[in-house]
């Protein structure tokens, strides 16, 4: 598997459209968080937290997560399209093949890719959250600052899911520029469009939390989400963001089903 | 020693068959020219036997078996050379070698010989197009392969990007390697290939050594100032079978025993003389488009 990763360290490390998105990962994580440091909470209901609870243990696990749920779709999400399309266009993804690695071999190691990023990520954030909690938290242990340590395996596990859905689009779709597309359209756009719709004809919302990419992002949903349950509202009769443990279940269902699929397109097509 | 075994081998598109159950067999050592006008399935063929495509039927075996990774023993070139253009030729040599599994860093050898040592540390989308063909040339010598495959390697080049691939081919091909050429350039197969193999619509329609299948017709090119009286006593001579305007000059195919000698005594006995004589073999390009245009 080393051997493999060192493959694409090789293929990747001086391409410019990698280094420049993991590049904008490192910088938009802590930057996404640290601009709500002058967030207001005047005028908001009384149980709105402010800056000190983004940042001090335990909600910066939350916070900081939340914030990388979207830089990791955003930037990570297209360099696992682009490890794939980008040789598909350079025709060196056939070239390997020709050169006598097997189909199997040059999957696993596009996988190891993914899974290498994901806990690079994941890594970068638990420093990044740890850094953040011990800057800005009073009164501070180490047991503390773990207190919610199952955010960073479920964080690992959000990246690991984007990027292998990223990576099964860019084996289905082999044009970067429409593999992106489908990718933010389909999160952005479309799997909301189908959900609205369900909760439109359904009595129940249920099912429409159960989607995918919604499961997948739940996995570090938008922190704020806990303080609806404050607000008296009769007509939303389901609840916004999926239990943790369904939202677990369903990322890796999802995520084996991805993996499979790009497995599968790979082996079978001609290249 | 065999070194492809092919059997059966076909493979559509939609309602178009390129590979039509071909059979093909090549041997250790060969210069193996797999000739065929554009669209024969050519492509097809080596892009099968190199694993990126997926046949509809039939096998094929490369050194009957007994390697279980065959392509790592091979150097192909495929259509295009393809390389990562953000990084150098070193650095996309190093790729292949790492791909191979092979133990040798040092590319010098292989750059020198497709003269390219000098712009190794340039990167690969810099190169002119026959630069880029060399690069793939030396690619294919990664982990010294017994079989090298070149795809029309000398596609989109001009006439001295031709000539330095034909050069370095012409090196390749007398290592000793058993090397397959697909190209519908005839003269390029012509010099360098020892067997061919001519497919159209993806049928083979002939297979054998070169000289196998250049026919033993000998042709003699004649032409003098009488032109009239030079169609009469061709017309009239026993040892030509048959002859056809070409130009100034008349080709005749001549009898086995006959040569210009002996034409050159027998026009001038008849007052006529020369101003042109040349004995040649057929070529293979007129066999090439007399057994492709039979089908």
């Amino acid at each position: 598997m080393l051997n493999l990763l060192a493959l694409e360290w090789k293929k990747f490390s001086k391409n410019s459209v990698v280094s420049l998105l993991c590049f904008f990962y490192v910088l938009f994580l802590p930057a996404g968080l640290l601009l709500l440091k002058d967030f207001d909470t005047e005028g908001m209901p009384i149980f709105m937290p402010g800056p000190q609870t983004f940042y001090s243990f335990p909600g910066v696990w939350e916070y900081l997560g939340y914030a990388g749920n979207w830089v990791v779709f955003f930037f990570l999400g297209v360099v696992a399209i682009y490890l794939v399309t980008a040789e598909i266009n350079y025709k060196t993804q056939r070239q390997t093949i020709i050169n006598g690695m097997s189909r199997q071999t040059y999957f696993l190691s596009k996988l190891s890719a993914i899974f290498a990023i994901s806990l690079f990520a994941t890594i970068y954030y638990a420093i990044v959250a740890f850094g953040i909690g011990v800057y800005f938290t009073d009164d501070w242990d180490l047991a503390y600052a773990f207190e919610n340590n199952w955010a960073i395996a479920r964080y690992f596990l959000m990246s690991v899911s984007y990027l292998s859905f990223a990576l099964m689009l860019g084996f289905l779709l082999r044009k970067a520029g429409l593999a992106i597309f489908v990718y933010m359209s389909y999160v952005l756009i479309i799997e909301l469009l189908v959900r609205m719709g369900l909760r439109w004809k359904l009595t129940s919302g249920e099912v429409a939390n159960h989607f995918p990419l919604n499961a997948i992002e739940d996995l570090m949903p938008m922190p704020f989400w806990k303080y609806t349950e404050m607000i008296p509202v009769k007509d939303i009769d389901f609840d916004f963001v999926l239990t943790m443990q369904s939202a677990v279940i369903i990322s890796m269902i999802s995520l084996i089903a991805f993996i499979a699929l790009a497995r599968f397109l790979l082996m079978k097509r001609d290249i | 020693m065999s070194v492809l075994e092919i059997k059966n081998l076909t493979k559509s598109y939609g309602p178009i068959r390129a590979v039509d159950n071909l059979n093909l067999s090549i041997e250790a050592g060969q210069i193996y020219g797999i000739l065929g006008p554009n669209g024969s399935g050519k492509t097809t063929t080596l892009g099968m036997i190199t694993s990126v495509l997926k046949p509809d039927s039939g096998t094929y075996q490369w050194f009957s078996g007994s390697e279980s990774q065959p392509l790592k023993k091979i150097g192909t070139i495929l259509e295009t050379p393809n390389f990562f253009p953000y990084l150098t030729a070193d650095e996309n040599l190093e790729i292949i070698r790492h791909i191979k599994g092979t133990p040798n860093k040092d590319f010098t050898e292989i750059l020198q010989l497709v003269n390219l040592d000098g712009r190794r540390n340039s990167k690969f989308a810099s190169y002119s197009l026959g630069m880029k063909q060399r690069l793939a040339i030396a690619a294919t010598m990664i982990g010294d392969p017994d079989v090298l495959i070149f795809d029309e390697p000398t596609n989109g080049l001009d006439p001295q990007g031709i000539a330095d691939v034909r050069n370095t081919l012409q090196k390749v091909a007398s290592s000793g390697r058993t090397v397959i050429l697909a190209s519908h350039i005839l003269d390029e197969v012509e010099k360098i290939c020892t067997h061919v193999a001519i497919i159209k619509k993806g049928k083979l329609l002939a297979t054998g050594s070169v000289g196998s299948i250049l026919s033993n017709d000998k042709t003699i090119e004649v032409a003098s100032l009488g032109e009239s009286a030079l169609e009469n006593w061709l017309r009239g001579n026993p040892s030509i079978q048959s002859f056809e305007k070409k130009g100034f000059f008349f080709d005749c195919v001549v009898a086995e025993d006959f040569n210009v000698a002996r034409m050159s005594e027998e026009m001038s006995r008849a007052g006529i003389y020369p101003t042109h004589l040349v004995e040649r073999k057929k070529k293979l390009e007129e066999e090439f488009l007399e057994i492709t245009s039979k089908s």
